[in-house]
C-alpha cells in the first residue's frame, strides 16, 4: 500500500484508535477501578460501535485491526493499572470485527454482529481469565450460582442452562444495538463528510 | 544522572513502595514522591497535569471507597468504609507512579531511533502511529469533554439525554475523520522530508 491512501489509512487508525484508547482509559479505567459489574461488555460494545463507525466513514479492509493495534499500543502507555488484560481484549475484538465486517462492510446487520461478537469475547474472556486466575473451581462455583438463580426465578431444571442462555442473550443485546448505534453514527458522519467536501 | 533516570528511580521506588508498604503509608510516601519528581527532575511533571486534578481525583475515589468498601468504622453514628478511602488513595498513588514511570521512560528511551531499526515497514508504521496517536489521545478527550459541555448547555435534561449521546457520537466520528485527514497530511510531508531510503513507509 502506497501514496495518499496509505496515509490515509493510517490517519484514521491513529485517531480512531485514539478515541478509543481515551475513552478506555478514562471511562474503561474508572469503571474498572469502582469494580463495575460487567464494564468490559458496554465498553466492548462501545468499541465495537467505533470500529464499525471508522470502518463506515472509511471502507477500506484492515482498518479495523490496524485501529485496535494502535489502540491496543496506547493502552500500553496508559497510567492505568490493569493493562494486559485490556490489551488483549482489544486487540482480539478488532479481530473479530475485521472478520465479521470483511465480506460485506460496514452496515446495520454486520454492524450488530460485530457488536454481538465482541460483547460476547468480553463476557468470554472474563470466564477464561477468572479459570486460569483461580482455577476450575470457579466454573463450579457459576454453576451454583446459575442453579441457584434457575431455583429463586422457578425455570424448569435444567443445570442452570436457561439463565445461562438468557444472560448470554442480554449481553449479545447489549453489544449488538451499541453495533447498530455504531454503523448509524458512521453513517451519519460519512453523510456530513461528503456534504462537507465539494 | 539524568533528570530521566532520577524520575525512573523515584517512580520505581514509588510503585515497590505501594506494593509492599501497608496502605496507610500510601499517600504520605505518594507526597514525598512527588515533591521529589516536581523539584528535582526537571520539567517532566508538567506533562502530568495540574496538581489541582490529581487532588480532585484523590478526594473522589477516596469518598467513594470509603461509601462503597467494606463498613469497618463508625464515626458520629454514620458507618463508612476505612479501608475504601484508603483503597481509594492507593489507586491515585499507583497511577501516580504508573504515568510517571511511563512518562520518565518515553522521555529516556529513544523510541524513534529504535522503531526506525525496525526493518518490516508495518511494524514501523504502526509504532510511528502509536506515538502520534498516544499524542492524540489528550486532545480527543478534551475535545469530547467540550462537546459533551456544549450539548448539555444546549439540550438540558436527562429525556434529551440519547439526542445528546447520539450527537456526541457523531461530532466524536466527524472529528476524529477531520483530524484523520490532517495526520495523513502530517504524515505524508514527514515522508517527504525524511531520506530516500525510509520514504518507502508506510
Amino acid at each position: 500500500m502506497k501514496g495518499l491512501a496509505a496515509y490515509r489509512f493510517w490517519g484514521y487508525a491513529a485517531t480512531f484508535g485514539a478515541l478509543w484508547g481515551a475513552i478506555e482509559i478514562t471511562v474503561g479505567s474508572f469503571a474498572h477501578a469502582i469494580k463495575l459489574p460487567f464494564s468490559g461488555v458496554v465498553l466492548a460494545g462501545v468499541g465495537a460501535a467505533m470500529l464499525v463507525a471508522a470502518r463506515s466513514v472509511l471502507p477500506a479492509r484492515g482498518l479495523v485491526l490496524a485501529a485496535g493495534a494502535v489502540c491496543a499500543g496506547v493502552k500500553l502507555l496508559s497510567p492505568a493499572g490493569a493493562v494486559i488484560g485490556p490489551m488483549v481484549a482489544i486487540l482480539v475484538e478488532s479481530m473479530l470485527v475485521e472478520v465479521v465486517l470483511m465480506p460485506a462492510g460496514a452496515n446495520p446487520v454486520s454492524g450488530a454482529a460485530a457488536g454481538g461478537i465482541s460483547a460476547l469475547w468480553a463476557l468470554t474472556q472474563k470466564v477464561i481469565t477468572q479459570t486460569v486466575l483461580y482455577g476450575m473451581p470457579v466454573i463450579g462455583i457459576y454453576v451454583g450460582i446459575l442453579k441457584q438463580a434457575e431455583k429463586t426465578l422457578h425455570l424448569p431444571a435444567s443445570g442452570g442452562m436457561w439463565v445461562a442462555g438468557g444472560f448470554v442473550g442480554l449481553v449479545v443485546l447489549v453489544g449488538a444495538t451499541l453495533g447498530v448505534v455504531g454503523s448509524l453514527v458512521g453513517a451519519s458522519a460519512r453523510r456530513k463528510l461528503a456534504a462537507e467536501v465539494p | 544522572m539524568s533528570a530521566g533516570a532520577r524520575g525512573i528511580i523515584v517512580a520505581s521506588a514509588l510503585l515497590t513502595a505501594v506494593g509492599f508498604l501497608p496502605p496507610h503509608w500510601h499517600l504520605p510516601v505518594g507526597i514525598v514522591a512527588w515533591l521529589l519528581i516536581r523539584f528535582g527532575t526537571g520539567d517532566v511533571h508538567r506533562t502530568f497535569g495540574r496538581p489541582l486534578r490529581w487532588v480532585q481525583g484523590l478526594l473522589l475515589l477516596c469518598l467513594l471507597g470509603a461509601l462503597f468498601g467494606p463498613g469497618d468504622t463508625r464515626t458520629l453514628g454514620f458507618g463508612w468504609s476505612r479501608s475504601g478511602a484508603l483503597a481509594g488513595s492507593t489507586m491515585l498513588v499507583r497511577a501516580f507512579a504508573l504515568l510517571a514511570l511511563t512518562s520518565f521512560a518515553a522521555s529516556v528511551v529513544p523510541l524513534r531511533r529504535w522503531s526506525a531499526g525496525i526493518r518490516i515497514p508495518v511494524v514501523r508504521t504502526l509504532i510511528e502511529v502509536v506515538v502520534v496517536a498516544s499524542n492524540l489521545v489528550p486532545v480527543q478527550t478534551r475535545a469530547l469533554t467540550a462537546a459533551s459541555s456544549t450539548l448539555s448547555e444546549r439540550l438540558p435534561g436527562l429525556r434529551r439525554l440519547p439526542r445528546r449521546l447520539w450527537l456526541l457520537a457523531v461530532h466524536g466520528a466527524l472529528r476524529a475523520a477531520m483530524l484523520a485527514e490532517s495526520v495523513a497530511f502530517d504524515m505524508a510531508i514527514a515522508s517527504h522530508n525524511t531520506p530516500e531510503r525510509r520514504r518507502e513507509s508506510p
